[in-house]
């Protein structure tokens, strides 16, 4: 019997883009200088919009160092997309609706590398 | 708007296309891509005939056409099947048994064309209920 096709995974992966309906970016995170101390100070790059797919998350954990907070998205990625779990995420816009206000997550927990998508748990930055 | 009395490959092909609607989207097949050649060969091998110019019973042409058609997508659709991946949920089997069910209809269609012995009788079906009451009188 023959392995799982390539041809078949290209389709579901295709199917799971097609079935993304929002948009997002990644700001991507990278060291922008140093302080007066010569510590390296951060600072966090927009990469350009994609396609995603946001699930609001309810009563959902996830273990990020060592806590376990609740967390307020859950975001699937296209597929190959480069991101760290030191980034961010801004969330840009749902279904297509005008009156969505971008809002920027941290990823939570550890970025799952799927067969179709990245997957992400998101919580929204309340400081800083 | 008069019905047409003959095709060509590209007309015919243009009416497969009409049929499938939006399933050939779906499969991603088109007039100008030549995925119904195939489709047109097997209907004329059907048909009885070498080209398709000498089909003239347009009405055979058709239903034998939308018969493989079907056949043909029931094919390439083989591998939607429900899954889950990355938290999401994929329910493609419906696309597999629409198709399925428009290809039975199809081959009802088609039926008369592949005999022209093929017909249908009716017959009535007696019943004897061996335990019915008896009607008792004296």
């Amino acid at each position: 019997m023959q392995p799982f096709p390539a041809s078949l995974l290209a389709r579901q992966r295709l199917q799971a883009s097609d079935t993304m309906f929002d948009t997002c970016r990644v700001l991507a995170r990278a060291q922008t200088g140093t302080d007066s101390h010569n510590r390296p100070t951060h600072g966090y790059t927009p990469q350009p919009a994609v396609l995603c797919g946001i699930k609001v998350a309810s009563n959902k954990e996830a273990e990020a160092a060592g806590k376990v907070v609740l967390v307020d998205y859950v975001v699937r990625l296209p597929h190959g997309i480069a991101v760290t779990r030191e980034d961010r995420i801004e969330l840009l816009t749902r279904y297509g609706a005008p009156d969505f206000q971008a809002v920027v997550c941290e990823i939570v927990g550890e970025i799952g590398h799927g067969a179709t998508a990245v997957t992400a748990n998101l919580k929204v930055v309340v400081n800083g | 708007m008069p019905v047409p009395t003959s095709y060509t490959e590209i007309t015919f092909a243009m009416y497969l296309h009409g049929v499938l609607g939006v399933t050939a989207e779906m499969v991603g097949w088109s007039v100008a891509g030549g995925n119904y050649t195939e489709v047109i060969n097997d209907t004329l091998l059907a048909y009885g005939v070498a080209d398709i110019a000498q089909a003239t019973d347009v009405s055979k042409l058709r239903v034998l056409g939308r018969m493989w058609l079907w056949q043909m997508a029931k094919t390439a659709v083989i591998p939607e099947v429900n899954y889950n991946a990355d938290g999401q949920s994929y329910s493609r089997e419906a696309i597999f048994q629409h198709i399925d069910n428009m290809l039975s209809q199809a081959r009802i269609d088609a039926l008369p064309f592949f005999d022209s012995s093929y017909q249908m009788d009716v017959y009535g079906v007696s019943h004897d209920d061996p335990y019915a009451p008896i009607e008792l009188s004296d």
